[in-house]
C-alpha cells in the first residue's frame, strides 16, 4: 500500500464524503482513526474479556460502514459511532443480563495497568463493575476518552443532566474505593 | 499517584495501540462479505421477476419450440457470451474504481 506512509489529513467528513462515493480506502482511514478509542471504550463496557468486545467494536463499524448514508452530520462521526457501538453493546449487556454481575475476566485478561496497585485494581474493577451501564459509559467516554459531556450525551442519546450526574456519581464511587470520595464532586 | 492519576490509568487500560493492522483487516473483511450479500440480496428481485417471466412464457415456447429448436445453439451461444462479457465488465469496474 503506497499510502500508508503518508498521513492522511483529511478530516472525518471528507472521508465520509469519500467513503460515501464508494471508497473503501477512505472508510479505511476512518476505521484506522476511530478504532482504539471505540475499542478502548467497549473493553471496560463489555468485561468477560476483550474478544467479545472487540467483535462487537467490528460490528459497530461494519453497521456504520452500511449505513453512512443517514449520518446527517459527518463532521460527526465519532459521535455517531461511538452512538452505534454503544446501542449494540447494551443491547447485548441486557440480553445476557450480565450487568452489575460482570466477572473479572476483564482484569484478568488485561492485568494490572502500570501505575496502579494490584489491589486498587481489583477495587476499581468492582466498584465499574458495580455502575450501571450507562453509568459506566458516561465515566468512560468523560473520563477515559476525554469527552465532553455534551459530546457523551449526544452518543448515547441520553440528556445532558443525566450524563452530568452519572459522570459525578461514577467519578465519586470509583474514587471512594480508591480512599479519594473528599475529591470527588 | 494522585486518586485521579490512578483511576485515569486504570480507566484507560483497555485501550489499544493507534494502529492495529489484524483489527482493521478484519473490519475490512467483515465489511466485504457484507457488500457481497447485499449485492446478493439486490439481485433477488430480478431472480423474482425471470422466474415469473420463465413461468408466463412457458405455454408460449411449448408451443413454439419445435420451430425455435434449430436456433437454440445459436441463442445459447450469443447469451452465454453476452452474460460473460457483463460479468468481466462489472469485475473490471470495480477492481479499477479510483478510490
Amino acid at each position: 500500500m503506497w499510502g500508508r506512509a503518508v498521513i492522511d489529513t483529511r478530516s472525518d467528513a471528507e472521508l465520509v464524503a469519500a467513503a460515501r462515493s464508494g471508497s473503501d480506502a477512505a472508510f479505511s482511514r476512518l476505521v484506522e482513526r476511530h478504532q482504539a478509542a471505540l475499542r478502548g471504550f467497549l473493553r471496560p463496557l463489555m468485561g468477560g474479556g476483550w474478544a467479545e468486545a472487540d467483535d462487537l467494536a467490528q460490528e459497530a463499524l461494519v453497521i456504520a460502514w452500511q449505513r453512512l448514508s443517514e449520518l446527517k452530520r459527518a463532521e460527526g462521526f465519532r459521535t455517531w459511532l461511538m452512538g452505534i457501538a454503544w446501542r449494540k453493546a447494551f443491547s447485548r449487556i441486557r440480553s445476557t443480563r450480565r450487568g452489575s454481575a460482570r466477572d473479572l475476566a476483564w482484569l484478568e485478561g488485561q492485568g494490572v495497568p502500570a501505575g496502579v496497585q494490584p489491589e486498587d485494581a481489583l477495587s476499581l474493577d468492582r466498584a465499574l463493575s458495580g455502575l450501571s451501564p450507562p453509568e459506566r459509559a458516561c465515566v468512560l467516554l468523560c473520563l477515559a476518552q476525554d469527552w465532553s459531556h455534551a459530546e457523551a450525551a449526544t452518543a448515547l442519546n441520553l440528556p445532558l443532566g443525566t450524563v452530568k450526574s452519572h459522570v459525578s456519581r461514577g467519578r465519586a464511587r470509583l474514587l471512594s474505593v480508591l480512599g479519594g470520595a473528599h475529591d470527588a464532586g | 499517584m494522585t486518586p485521579d492519576d490512578t483511576l485515569k490509568a486504570f480507566l484507560a487500560a483497555g485501550t489499544p495501540g493507534p494502529r492495529d493492522a489484524t483489527f482493521e483487516l478484519a473490519v475490512a473483511e467483515r465489511v466485504a462479505r457484507r457488500r457481497f450479500w447485499m449485492s446478493q440480496l439486490a439481485l433477488l428481485p430480478w431472480v423474482l421477476v425471470a422466474c415469473l417471466l420463465t413461468v408466463f412464457a412457458l405455454p408460449v415456447l411449448r408451443v413454439m419450440g419445435p420451430a425455435l429448436a434449430p436456433l437454440a445453439e445459436q441463442v445459447g451461444m450469443i447469451g452465454g457470451v453476452a452474460a460473460l462479457t457483463l460479468v468481466t465488465a462489472g469485475l473490471l469496474v470495480r477492481r479499477f474504481r479510483p478510490s
